[in-house]
């Protein structure tokens, strides 16, 4: 008898708790992938690298839509790769869209980027290169193959 | 140059034919945003130093470094 009123007990307590943690935490929201919303947490969590592998085409095509509205149109094969700083490894910095003959552009891997200053002025060399990385000795362009856009990630 | 106001922002080199690099006389920046968050700055080499809502693209180059000055 003890243990049958213990088990009511406990069998009311359990259906308390679970009505009060019901209350307490919401239910998690179902969305579809927004890419808007949810692409500063990608490049946070899977690198710059990795964003620019799985939506390069995407952008790439979006950036052609937008240069065919100004009735700028780019002749030739184009492709969205990452920025590397030379001699900094193979960690991706930013992405930009290079253009070019379709067979050189089709080689590009990746953007070396090396920075210049002269007091006030500030530069930036973009080479579209044949490698993921960008070691000092082994940095080497493409040739015919120059930069159409520049895409800035948030960080 | 900003897109439509000839305003000299910086600089760009440019990299292609040297019948079509000496047609360049401006890079025009067109800036736009992939969905909401990605900026993206596009350049548009041009043959006006003052483009207007429509860009006529100099085919076949490509820009290879940018500067700023710095303020």
């Amino acid at each position: 008898m003890l243990s049958g009123k213990a088990s009511i007990i406990g069998v009311a307590t359990l259906v308390v708790w679970a009505f009060v943690l019901g209350l307490g935490v919401p239910p998690a929201q179902v969305s579809a992938l927004d890419l808007g919303g949810a692409v500063g947490d990608l490049v946070k969590i899977f690198g710059i690298g990795w964003v620019v592998t799985r939506f390069g085409p995407d952008i790439d095509k979006f950036i052609n839509t937008t240069l065919s509205q100004h009735d700028a149109a780019i002749e030739g094969a184009t492709k969205v790769v990452p920025v590397v700083r030379v001699g900094k490894g193979g960690t991706a910095v930013g992405a930009v869209q290079v253009m070019g003959p379709p067979t050189q552009v089709a080689k590009v891997q990746a953007c070396a980027e090396v920075e210049l200053g002269i007091g006030r002025l500030r530069g930036v060399a973009l080479i579209p290169i044949t490698a993921s990385k960008a070691e000092t000795d082994t940095v080497k362009g493409v040739g015919g193959v120059g930069v159409s856009a520049n895409i800035k990630f948030p960080i | 140059m900003s897109l439509g106001e000839g305003k000299q922002l910086g600089m760009a080199r440019v990299k292609g034919p040297k019948s079509r690099v000496d047609m360049v006389q401006a890079v025009a920046a067109l800036e736009t945003h992939y969905e909401k968050t990605l900026e993206i700055e596009l350049y548009v080499p041009v043959s006006t130093k003052v483009p207007g809502q429509t860009l006529q693209r100099i085919q076949g180059v490509g820009v290879v470094g940018l500067a700023k000055y710095r303020f």
